[in-house]
């Protein structure tokens, strides 16, 4: 990969593998997890995608996917406190949009990433779930998904294809 | 209570009146769809139509709002914008609920 002096993850060895996009495109966003940032997070992102020239489905995507991910992080990595802090970097490079979010939080359970989950809806309305949809939308509407810990942070790293 | 209510033609018809359904509304949401739709017996179609986005939480919200429906009482959609529908579509919460396009749809879908 380049070396690019300055970018934002060089202070960080962990996440060099993933750092392929230089800085001048890229978006940041840094706040205290919660419902309303998480809202406000949101409404910060869907701006810049659409100051980007970016509609559509693509941005509904993405504004979904990060809805769960903040969500999850609000109310698991940050299950033991009221809120912590949140860190997101979103750019755009060879027509993928990529945005890596970092908690430091509760790391995922050893067994990674969540799965695509089960689709199967149960026919007695009583069995219906209520809950657990939020991994299977990621999954489903993302082009790639990593999480990595390192030091203590939950990395995860979600793509999306916009042409 | 983010929620308007009428009675027409026997159906009760239930609208949200905000933006989005998402985890910072979804336990109020709930608990407003069972104050609004209690002392009634009619079949009820919730209109979405305001609403532009809905995240798993406010799908959750909804499907919680069926289930605490007495026995044998229908909720129905109307309504749902594009990104509402994607969210549905995708967890196949589609084939659950009878949603129709519009109101006045829902309410002669359901006549016998």
């Amino acid at each position: 990969m380049r070396e690019q002096p300055g970018a934002h993850f060089h202070s960080d060895p962990a996440a060099r593998g993933s750092a392929r996009t230089p800085g001048d495109t890229g978006f940041h966003l840094s706040f205290e997890s919660g419902d309303l940032a998480t809202r406000d997070a949101l409404k910060s992102v869907v701006g810049n995608l659409h100051s980007r020239g970016l509609g559509g489905e693509l941005v509904g995507s993405v504004e979904l996917v990060l809805a769960e991910i903040l969500n999850n992080i609000s109310e698991h990595a940050y299950a033991d406190r009221p809120t912590g802090p949140v860190d997101l970097r979103m750019s755009v490079s060879g027509g993928l949009l990529r945005v890596e979010i970092v908690d430091q939080g509760i790391p995922l359970p050893d067994t990674g990433l969540p799965g695509m989950g089960d689709a199967d809806v149960p026919a007695e309305t009583a069995e219906l779930p209520e809950g657990g949809f939020g991994w299977f939308l990621i999954h489903q509407l993302t082009e790639s998904l990593q999480y990595r810990r390192d030091t203590g942070r939950n990395r995860l790293t979600v793509t999306f294809a916009c042409t | 209570m983010d929620l308007s209510s009428k009675i027409e033609r026997d159906v009760q018809i239930v609208t949200a009146e905000l933006d989005r359904i998402d985890a910072a509304v979804a336990i109020q949401f709930k608990d407003w769809m069972r104050d609004v739709t209690a002392g009634n017996e009619c079949r009820v179609i919730l209109d979405l139509g305001k609403v532009g986005f809905i995240d798993s939480s406010g799908l959750g919200a909804i499907v919680a709002s069926l289930k605490q429906m007495p026995d044998g009482r229908r909720l129905d959609l109307a309504c749902l914008q594009p990104t509402v529908e994607k969210v549905f579509r995708l967890t196949r919460m589609d084939t659950v609920f009878a949603i129709h396009r519009t109101v006045a749809e829902g309410l002669g879908h359901g006549r016998a």
